[in-house]
């Protein structure tokens, strides 16, 4: 059963990490992303963080927009037809991918990784998009901040650091909210995925595994996504009934054990379906079929 | 679905005490705490569902859910009433990514026939000293009760790998049938890993005696001419024995019948005939207290206190013969009876509801982080074939005297009915009380499940032993090392750390080279196992976790197990019998011989001849 953390005015977020119940609160009526200030004190502040650090010229980014937005819904579905490998587009180069794979071998660095993966996804937006070592910092560092809240947070925010690595990448995507998204958000999900892969590639039963295999042991959702309560709320899955305002953190990462499919780790099939899973699931069989390929780095 | 707050903080404590010392180096008092936080951890981090549209089941109209159990395990929870039913998936312990079955080339390396011959087969017996062959008997009874994969997929392409060229197997290559898989997957199982069905209920509710469905029930409760007692009682013939198997007569007339009659042999022959005449004695003590009662009613309460009976033998009497050191013989038995211990609970009841205090049953019901099933863990553990002795000695219980000398092979299926035409129950009792069980360990496979005949409509011959290594790697079992990891248990770097014996870790180090690649089976049976105990430290931490959940999901062994439900008679039939009190029922000639043993499934003394 979810987890209500509630005090009166202090705080009402509920905390859920068990696959159906995820998926039923999702899509429960009512439920959305409707980022406005309201409610108890700690709702407030976790909506003034989103709306603080993940909006772009007015607007928050793609994953924080409300469920009825139709500019979103009608993007997303052309986003995902344009970056699905079916198309015809090219997506990525042999050399991205051999730079990949090698790193799966066991070669390479994180660091690099990353920047490569950052760099295929922000040319997915703009032809000319530039990834290297300060633009990957800055997504490593949003990530982070995204993740949870840390006392190293507050030390981010008054040195301007957070500030810096918003402003670079927000520069380098044109201000551009799907490009700021793919390559300071999204791209995490791809390099962890790479770092699991070279987990496996190393392992002793590789070139046994199938592509579900690989797929469904490297991919991993994120932690946590935000969700917000828009009409009284009674379901069975929390004691009391839901208030206007209250938070559902929906812990995906929790969760993953349990659900290890396209339905948890990309939300497949919800109104709220990332549009990357097929250009996602796609790059990374292209990269582990390469690495297969190629021998471990010793 | 989470822990309670002071379950979260004493597990995390341990979870770190146990990074420098493992729970059983560590004093009495703190090393059950210990054990009490690993089950805590475990049911909270190694419980995985696999179901994913599980069928939506209308109440049955003319049976009584609330009080009795249904043949195929529905309706034992009122809420997911299809938990733990006949055809439900099993469960995982390990997540669910870990979890995808292997595939050629690594699903054949090392060579499962080359372990096989090299690493399991029994060289010379060796006998586990501390325990009789009751312990494998009652072992194989239960699995029966809990689990099956049923009968092996014919459709499908088998498994093949090739056979060493000195092998002496008599074909080239070994031909093994895949596990039946699962005919409802659906679209919610796209890119999830294989799952598998249990063709009996998940329960532990006596379904090798009484079947899974109603038909089976029925069977086993009608005579030859298929008439249904009209008492309640399972059929036995007039010497007290089971009945032969009608349907197997075609190719073994001589197979003893019930419900689960697979991989019979006479130990399990003696479990099923002396539950069955269990049954029997609580029926006719329940027509004793309720002479108004029909038979119906007369079977569901005897099965509902039998089954029960079984579970507090296996939790009090056969885990502790099994794990012999003090703090587990403590904790099982306080799984049980509680902390408060036996002799509180003889003095003065069950006084709580807590299950800490007063044990699990009469506690409420549980299902964790999964609703209720068996796992593929616990069955890949639960492969305890070295138990089996190849070679057998009958005698008689009054004087010790050899009647029969066989080998496995003569005990096997109709071979047990031939047995009992020569020697009588009382005396196979007494010879398999006498007897020892092999040890779990390496290099002690029974040669006999080794070369298993030709089945005649498959045309394949079995080596279990590589069919052990083989369903592990198939159903996504992880390897030892990934299995340690996933239970959050120190990981052997090298062969030492694996085993103190210097022989074994060459041998493994020949086949495996890597301890990484060492196979669950291989790798628990080598394993330096904890003072006391017949099984290894890893195996265990699988039993710790099932055992208690055996009882806590189970309606009927927790929240509704109360006179009530069970009768006044019934609890007390339960709290007041044991093993041993069933032993002397149905075979009172052995008092002699059990007057001074302390658990049955210790060794029996033998008659002075």
């Amino acid at each position: 059963m979810a987890r209500r953390i509630r005090l009166p005015g202090i705080v009402d977020v509920v905390l859920v990490s068990d696959p159906a119940e995820i998926r039923a609160l999702n899509d429960a009526r009512g439920v959305d992303r409707n980022f406005v200030l309201r409610g108890p004190l700690i709702n407030r502040l976790i909506v003034a963080r989103i709306r603080r650090w993940f909006k772009i010229m007015g607007q928050l980014l793609p994953s924080l927009m409300p469920r009825y937005d139709h500019v979103r819904a009608d993007h997303q579905q052309k986003l995902a037809a344009a970056v699905d490998p079916i198309s015809g587009n090219t997506l990525w180069s042999n050399s991205q991918i051999d730079a990949l794979a090698a790193y799966v071998c066991g070669g390479g660095t994180d660091e690099g990784a990353g920047i490569v993966a950052q760099q295929i996804v922000g040319s997915l937006f703009d032809p000319v998009y530039h990834a290297d070592r300060a633009t990957w910092k800055a997504a490593k560092l949003i990530d982070q901040f995204r993740d949870g809240i840390s006392p190293i947070q507050i030390v981010w925010q008054l040195t301007g650091q957070l500030r810096r690595a918003r402003a670079l990448l927000v520069d380098r995507a044109k201000a551009d909210r799907w490009t700021m998204h793919g390559t300071a958000i999204g791209v995490h999900g791809i390099v962890q995925a790479l770092t699991q892969m070279r987990r496996l590639r190393c392992g002793p039963n590789a070139e046994s595994l199938s592509d579900e295999a690989v797929l469904w042991q490297c991919l991993i959702p994120p932690k946590q996504v935000p969700r917000t309560v828009e009409v009284p709320l009674e379901t069975p899955l929390v004691k009391d009934p839901l208030s206007v305002g209250s938070i559902l953190m929906l812990q995906l990462e929790a969760a993953w054990p349990r659900a290890p499919d396209a339905e948890l780790v990309f939300m497949h099939g919800h109104w709220n379906a990332c549009p990357a899973r097929a250009f996602v699931t796609g790059l990374l069989l292209v990269v582990w079929r390469r690495s297969l390929q190629e021998s471990i780095a010793t | 679905m989470l822990a309670g707050f002071f379950e979260t903080v004493i597990a995390a404590i341990y979870r770190r005490i146990n990074r420098w010392r493992v729970w059983y180096r560590l004093p009495f008092p703190i090393a059950v705490i210990n054990l009490l936080a690993l089950r805590v951890d475990l049911r909270w981090r190694n419980l995985f569902d696999t179901e994913t549209a599980p069928p939506d089941l209308p109440a049955p109209d003319s049976f009584d859910i609330r009080h009795c159990r249904t043949a195929d395990g529905t309706f034992n929870d009122l809420s997911k009433t299809w938990m733990g039913m006949a055809d439900a998936r099993f469960g995982r312990n390990a997540p669910l990514p870990q979890t995808f079955g292997e595939q050629p080339p690594s699903l054949y390396e090392p060579n499962p026939r080359v372990i096989s011959r090299e690493l399991l087969a029994r060289t010379n017996f060796i006998p586990a000293t501390t325990v009789n062959l009751f312990l494998a008997a009652w072992l194989q009874f239960m699995v029966h009760d809990w689990l099956s994969h049923g009968v092996n997929d014919t459709q499908s392409p088998p498994l093949r790998f090739p056979v060493p060229a000195d092998d002496d197997w008599p074909k080239p290559e070994m031909t093994i049938l895949r596990t039946c898989p699962d005919h409802q997957r659906g679209p919610r199982d796209e890119g999830r890993p294989a799952s598998y069905r249990n063709i009996v209920t998940h329960w532990w509710d006596g379904s090798q005696m009484y079947g899974s469905d109603l038909r089976m029930q029925y069977c086993v409760r009608s005579s030859p001419t298929k008439e249904l007692l009209p008492d309640g009682k399972l059929y036995l013939d007039e010497t007290g024995h089971l009945p032969v198997d009608p349907e197997a007569a075609d190719h073994d007339p001589l197979q003893e019948l019930a419900a689960v009659n697979g991989n019979w042999w006479i130990g399990l022959s003696a479990m099923h005939t002396l539950f069955t005449r269990e049954h029997n004695a609580i029926v006719d003590r329940l027509k004793i207290d309720y002479p108004d009662k029909d038979g119906e009613w007369l079977f569901q309460k005897a099965r509902l206190i039998n089954a029960a009976l079984i579970v507090k033998i296996h939790a009090t009497e056969w885990t502790p013969a099994l794990l012999q050191s003090s703090t587990l013989q403590y904790a099982m038995r306080g799984s049980w009876w509680g902390a408060l211990g036996e002799a509180y609970f003889k003095a003065f009841g069950r006084s709580t509801h807590d299950e800490l205090l007063s044990g699990i049953p009469g506690s409420s019901t549980e299902q964790y982080a999964a609703p209720y099933s068996i796992t593929e863990e616990f069955t890949a553990v639960y492969r305890l074939h070295s138990l089996i002795p190849d070679d057998y000695s009958f005698r008689q219980h009054s004087d010790d005297k050899e009647i029969l000398a066989c080998t496995m092979a003569d005990l096997f299926a109709g071979g047990t009915t031939k047995v009992h035409r020569k020697v009588l129950f009382d005396d196979v009792l007494y010879s398999i009380g006498t007897s020892y069980p092999g040890a779990p360990v390496l290099h002690n496979y029974p040669l006999h499940l080794r070369r298993l005949p030709e089945k005649i409509d498959q045309g394949i011959m079995t080596d279990l032993a590589a069919t052990d290594i083989v369903r592990d790697r198939e159903r996504g079992v992880p390897r030892y090392c990934a299995f340690r990891r996933m239970l959050r248990m120190s990981v052997p770097k090298s062969f030492q750390e694996l085993t103190e014996n210097e022989t074994w870790q060459k041998e493994l180090e020949k086949i495996y080279q890597d301890v990484e690649r060492v196979d669950l089976l291989t790798g628990t049976l080598a394993e330096t196992k904890p003072p006391g105990f017949a099984i290894s430290d890893t195996s265990f931490r699988i039993f710790i976790v099932m055992a208690g959940r055996r009882i806590k999901s189970d309606r009927f062994l927790t929240s509704d197990y109360n006179p009530h439900v069970y009768t006044p008679l019934g609890i007390d039939w339960v709290e007041k019998n044991g093993m041993r009190e069933v032993l002397l029922r149905h075979a009172p000639s052995l008092h002699p011989v059990l007057r001074n043993v302390r658990n049955s499934f210790f060794p029996w003394p033998r008659a002075a001849s």
